[in-house]
């Protein structure tokens, strides 16, 4: 699946008031969810595979300050709590942009210096022992 | 002219400044908060980003964010619509300090007539009429002062707020009594017990005046709006000309708005409130430093666009029409407040899901909205779902037009205020004109009176 339909489904889910959503087409697929604190009704289910990290803050992102560790690439595995990246909002001012849990990184969405704006998907994660 | 604007803020103002943009070729950047993704001045606008979360603190209300969001789509322009950050003076400062150019007037304007107090020494200074009352808190020589203000009399709590501390007096020798209360009930409510003398004004209408100027030092009054019609100091009708306003009274009113303008240096647009008694004075009460709500009942009225106006004078421009053009009275116009509220449950907020939309139309009728089939009203923000406005030759034929207008509008799926404006205009009062701020509660809430 290409990283612009990836984009376009979470935007639709973000319209919705889902919680959870797993897609699969040809075989292939992939699951998320946008809450920490999955629905009870999805009980059942097996556990979504990705954990999405999203802006928190609009601004202009960038990965990591220099001084951090190595750049996020596809497929190496992060700790919890890491600082990839951060949003830069006003001249001097930034939030950082920390993994929810340590896992590997699935898909990145963002580019260096790109805007976003508040929720916006920046990578997805998939954490460990799932 | 600014090629970008940002709007801080949503609903049916952010779409009015989104249509002015358009109309003078100006592109308009939306923001919005995760609660208002599917909202209509998202869809309306060139460009749309999130801000944060639902809360206004985080979103509307959040300087970093919006400014944020100004900086990455290259907006030269923050309008701030009504309410949120429309009169706040730091944003104001801080939008300059950024480059931004703030649409409002300065901060400083905002601040020395934003405090209630300092706009009404302000006030003094341009000769402006203000309620009477000892300058300062009563002392031993209260009986005094009090004759010399004119009874009847309240007493107000000087760190007052929601009643407390509150007496009207009307016979000199209650004055002693009433004062103490006052005086202990303020000391209990705020840990001050200090209190001032003010003329009580007997049956008053909210009378307010429109401004504009410039920078080149050039002030307009606009014709009244008459906004008696409220409830708990809410504005829920609001018309001009004002019924009870005689063309001597309006030209003396004009003047005192445009004095007080000049007196603060103000700049852009502004609404000078007044209170206006049976006998024709008036007196002074507050300035609200932005675009009003109402504003589309002077924009009926005149034929002119505030918000065009608004726009151009904070580019710098000289004011695009005289004193002569905007006193112009072309109609008469009602504008009526369409809430998502219960009237039959203490006018409580009602949100949801409107499953279908019809709007009225037709002749001298303009609805000012962001709702749409399908549309939920978020439970974070004011119940304010619409505006009608109706103009008409005449006072009688708007009251027939607003009626009209108001049957034809059907929003299902979330109570409103529409059929209470049905009730409001068909009362005798309203009709011939004859009322005062006490018109809702004694009527139409016999509960709370």
């Amino acid at each position: 699946m290409k990283t612009e339909e990836i984009k376009e489904i979470l935007n639709w889910v973000k319209s919705t008031d889902l919680t959870q959503v797993s897609l699969k087409e040809k075989g292939s697929g992939f699951g998320f969810s946008t809450s920490e604190h999955a629905d009870e009704s999805f009980a059942e289910m097996p556990a979504p595979r990705y954990q999405c990290v999203s802006a928190p803050a609009i601004g202009t992102f960038h990965w990591s300050q220099p001084g951090r560790p190595q750049k996020v690439e596809e497929g190496i595995s992060l700790p919890a709590e890491e600082a990839l990246g951060y949003i830069e909002t006003l001249p001097g001012k930034t939030v950082p942009v920390k993994t929810p849990s340590s896992g590997k990184v699935a898909r990145i969405l963002v580019e260096e210096s790109s805007p976003v704006a508040y929720g916006q998907a920046l990578i997805f994660i998939e954490p460990d022992g799932k | 002219m600014f090629k970008k604007i940002l709007i801080a803020n949503r609903g049916e103002i952010a779409l009015r400044v989104i249509r002015a943009c358009r109309e003078m070729g100006i592109q308009s950047v939306a923001v919005y908060s995760e609660a208002d993704r599917e909202s209509m001045h998202v869809r309306m606008a060139d460009e749309a980003y999130c801000i944060g979360p639902a809360p206004a603190k985080q979103s509307y209300l959040n300087f970093e964010a919006i400014l944020t969001a100004a900086r990455i789509s290259q907006a030269e322009a923050i309008h701030p619509g009504y309410g949120f950050l429309s009169e706040n003076a730091d944003f104001a400062e801080v939008c300059g300090a950024n480059g931004i150019v703030f649409i409002g007037p300065s901060a400083s304007a905002i601040r020395k007539l934003g405090y209630k107090s300092a706009a009404k020494a302000l006030a003094r200074e341009a000769s402006v009429p203000v309620v009477p009352g000892t300058q300062g808190l009563v002392d031993e020589h209260f009986m005094k002062e009090a004759q010399a203000v004119g009874f009847p009399v309240m007493v107000k709590a000087a760190s007052g707020g929601g009643g407390k501390g509150l007496r009207l007096v009307r016979d000199p020798k209650d004055l002693e009594a009433q004062l103490k209360l006052a005086q202990s009930e303020a000391q209990a409510a705020f840990g001050d017990g200090s209190v001032y003398i003010e003329k009580f004004i007997e049956r008053p209408r909210h009378v307010e005046i429109q401004i504009a100027a410039d920078n080149f030092g050039n002030v307009v009054a606009f014709p009244e709006r008459d906004c008696t019609v409220q409830r708990r100091h809410q504005k829920l009708i609001e018309e001009s000309p004002s019924p009870k306003v005689t063309p001597e009274i309006r030209a003396k009113m004009q003047e005192a708005a445009r004095k007080l303008a000049l007196t603060a240096k103000y700049s852009n647009v502004g609404t000078v409130e007044f209170l206006l008694d049976p006998n024709g004075n008036f007196y002074f009460i507050e300035v609200n430093t932005r675009l009003q709500v109402e504003h589309p009942v002077t924009e009926s009225v005149t034929g002119l666009d505030l918000v065009n106006t608004q726009i151009r004078l904070a580019a710098g421009e000289k004011l695009p029409f005289d004193q002569a053009r905007a006193s112009e009275i072309h109609f008469h116009s009602i504008e009526h407040r369409i809430n998502a509220e219960d009237p039959d449950n203490n006018f409580a907020p009602s949100p949801g899901k409107i499953s279908e939309v019809i709007f009225p139309g037709g002749c001298g009728v303009r609805l000012d909205t962001h709702i749409y089939s399908g549309y939920t009203v978020p439970s974070f923000y004011d119940s304010l779902i619409a505006k009608l406005i109706v103009f008409s030759s005449d006072r009688n034929n708007a009251v027939k037009r607003s009626l009209r207008a108001l049957s034809e509008l059907q929003t299902p799926g979330v109570k409103t205020t529409r059929d209470f404006h049905k009730k409001v205009l068909s009362h005798q009062d309203f009709i011939s004109g004859d009322f005062d701020t006490s018109f809702v509660e004694k009527y139409f809430l016999p509960a709370n009176h």
